[in-house]
C-alpha cells in the first residue's frame, strides 16, 4: 500500500515569528539578525518584503541596510521560536504519532493511518495549514506525497501557504522538469558531479544508468536515483524516538582580532554563557563539544573532545572548550572567528556514569549559579548578569554576534 | 495600533485541569466580572501579536477577547485615534 507523507516547513520560520509576536511589523520589511549594534551580526532569517529587496540569509547586517535602507533588524528569541516550533508540533500529533522533525521548523508526517477518518493527504495538509495560521499566526508550506524525499520537494515548490500535491501516477510529469539539485541530498558538491555527467534535472537522474552512477559517485549516485524514481523507502521516524537537536552551536566573529590564549578563554566563555539555558529548555545534556576557529587569513579548523561527563553547565562546557583551544591551537595568526558547540546531546534524565576524579560537588555548585544567573536574567533581561570576565572588553560586541545560525543549520538532525 | 494590555486575572482550575477566567482589572482599575464564557480555542492575536488559549468573554452586555498565553492573560486595546 502506498504510504501518504507530509512535510510541513513553516515559512521564514524566524522573521515569521517575530512578525506574529509584533505585528506593526508584518508590512514592513524585517530581518532576523545575529547582532544589531555589530556590523559583523548577520541575517538568519528574513521576511518577502525584505527578500523582495534582494535581502538574503547570511547577508551582513551591513549589506542588508545597503539593500533596504528602512529594513526593520530582529534580535533573535530562541526560546520563542523553540515554543512555536513545539506548538506546531503538538498540532501535527493530533492527527498522527508518526511526526520526524527536520530542524526546528519542519516536519514529516505520515498520514496513511489517517486517511479514513480526517481525509486524504490533501485534506489533512489544508486542515493543518489552516489550523497554524489561525493558532499560531504563521503560515506552512506543505509538501503531500508517497515518500520522504518528495514529500519534502512538494513543501519547497509552492510557498508561502500552500499544499503541493506529487501523487504516484503523476510525478514524472510534476518533478522530472526541476533541476537535480531540488532533491533533498544533492548539495551544491553533488549537484557539479551531476551536471559534469550531464545531469540537470530529476528526470535525467532518475534515467541515468547505474553503472555511470556508481562509478562516479559510488553508492549515494545509485540512492539518488532511486529517490528521483519515487523509490525512497525511508520511514518517518516517530517523534518520541528522535532527538531533535543533535547540536546547538554559538560563534562570533570578533572586532578586533584575537592574540592571546586569556582573551580566547574570555571570548569562549561569553560564547558558552547561553547553553545552560538552551540546553535546559531541551531537557538535554552534552556528552561533547566542537569547536571551530578561523583565524584572520580564514583559515579554518575544527577539533572535538568529550566532556567528563554529560553536563548543561555553560562553565564546565567552557572550560573544556578552553582547554581544547589551548592544546590546540599555535597561534600561526591571530583569531577571527571561534564557534563552539555542544554535540552529542542526551536527554538529562539518560543515566551516564561519572568518572572517579570528576568534581561533582563542583558541578552541582556550578549548576546552582548557572540557575540563579537565568533566574536574574529572566526577571531582568539578558545584560542583567555577567561573570566578572566579560566587563570592559573592547572588542566584544555588546549583543553577542550571532548565536544562531539560519533555520535548520544550527540545529543538526 | 491597537495594544496588548497585559491583565491581573482571577481565575478557576478545575481538577482535570480546565481553566476559566472569571474576572480581570482592567487599565481604569476597575474589576470587571466575566458574565459568561461564549467560546475557547487556541488562537494567535491578529491584532496585537500572540497567541494561546482565546476566551470569548461576555462582560457587561459586551463581548471581548481574553487571551492566555504560557502563565499571562492579555486583552486587546483598541486604538481608533492612530
Ligand atoms: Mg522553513
Amino acid at each position: 500500500m502506498l504510504r501518504t507523507i507530509l512535510h510541513c516547513d513553516m515559512n521564514n520560520f524566524f522573521a515569521s515569528v517575530e512578525c506574529t509576536r509584533n505585528p506593526s511589523l508584518k508590512e514592513k520589511p524585517v530581518a532576523v539578525c545575529g547582532s544589531v549594534e555589530d556590523r559583523h551580526g548577520i541575517v538568519l532569517a528574513k521576511n518577502y518584503i525584505a527578500k523582495a529587496y534582494g535581502v538574503k540569509t547570511g547577508d551582513t547586517v551591513w549589506q542588508a541596510k545597503m539593500k533596504c535602507p528602512d529594513i526593520v533588524i530582529a534580535d533573535p528569541h530562541y526560546e520563542l521560536y523553540m515554543k512555536y516550533s513545539k506548538m506546531a508540533r503538538n498540532i501535527y500529533s493530533e492527527y498522527t504519532d508518526k511526526i520526524e522533525p527536520f530542524g526546528i521548523d519542519e516536519c514529516w508526517l505520515d498520514v496513511t493511518s489517517c486517511r479514513d477518518t480526517d481525509g486524504d493527504g490533501k485534506t489533512i495538509a489544508d486542515i493543518l495549514r489552516e489550523r497554524i495560521k489561525y493558532e499560531l499566526g504563521l503560515t506552512i508550506s506543505v509538501g503531500v506525497s508517497f515518500n520522504k524525499i518528495f514529500a519534502k520537494l512538494g513543501s519547497d515548490m509552492k510557498k508561502p501557504d500552500a499544499v503541493t500535491v506529487i501523487p504516484s501516477d503523476s510525478f514524472k510529469e510534476k518533478i522530472w522538469n526541476l533541476p537535480a539539485d531540488s532533491l533533498l541530498g544533492v548539495g551544491r558538491r553533488t549537484s557539479n558531479t551531476l551536471k559534469c555527467l550531464g545531469i540537470d534535472t530529476i528526470g535525467q537522474l532518475a534515467k541515468c544508468p547505474d553503472e555511470v552512477l556508481k562509478r562516479k559517485m559510488g553508492i549515494v549516485g545509485t540512492r539518488l536515483k532511486m529517490y528521483a524514481n519515487g523509490l525512497d523507502t525511508s520511514e518517518v521516524t516517530r517523534s518520541d524516538y528522535v532527538y531533535p537537536v543533535k547540536s546547538i552551536g554559538c560563534g562570533l566573529t570578533f572586532r578586533e582580532d584575537i592574540k592571546n590564549n586569556r582573551d580566547a578563554a574570555v571570548a569562549i566563555s561569553k560564547l558558552c554563557e547561553d547553553f545552560g539555558s538552551r540546553l535546559r529548555s531541551l531537557k538535554k545534556s552534552a556528552k561533547g563539544i566542537s569547536l571551530f576557529v578561523r583565524d584572520n587569513d580564514l583559515n579554518w579548523k575544527e577539533w572535538q573532545t568529550s566532556l567528563p561527563y554529560p553536563t548543561s553547565v555553560p562553565k564546565t562546557i567552557a572550560d573544556e572548550a578552553t582547554k581544547l583551544f589551548i592544546s590546540k591551537y599555535k597561534w600561526e595568526k591571530p583569531v577571527r572567528t571561534i564557534t563552539v558547540r555542544v554535540i552529542r546531546l542526551i536527554s538529562e534524565d539518560e543515566p551516564f556514569q561519572i568518572g572517579l576524579f570528576d568534581d561533582v560537588q563542583n558541578e552541582i555548585k556550578n549548576e546552582k549559579l548557572d540557575s540563579a544567573m537565568e533566574v536574574l536574567k529572566n526577571r531582568f533581561g539578558e545584560r542583567i548578569i555577567h561573570p566578572a570576565s566579560f566587563m570592559n572588553m573592547g572588542y566584544m560586541p555588546e549583543g553577542m554576534a550571532f548565536s544562531a545560525l539560519p533555520a535548520g543549520g544550527n540545529q543538526h538532525v | 495600533m491597537s495594544q496588548k494590555i497585559y491583565v491581573r486575572v482571577n481565575a478557576s482550575f478545575s481538577p482535570e485541569g480546565v481553566v476559566l477566567p472569571r474576572s480581570f482589572i482592567w487599565t481604569d482599575g476597575h474589576q470587571y466580572k466575566i458574565d459568561r464564557i461564549l467560546d475557547a480555542r487556541m488562537a494567535a492575536s491578529k491584532r496585537v501579536g500572540g497567541c494561546g488559549m482565546r476566551y470569548t468573554i461576555s462582560v457587561g452586555g459586551k463581548d471581548s477577547y481574553i487571551f492566555r498565553e504560557d502563565d499571562r492573560w492579555f486583552m486587546e486595546l483598541k486604538e481608533t485615534s492612530c
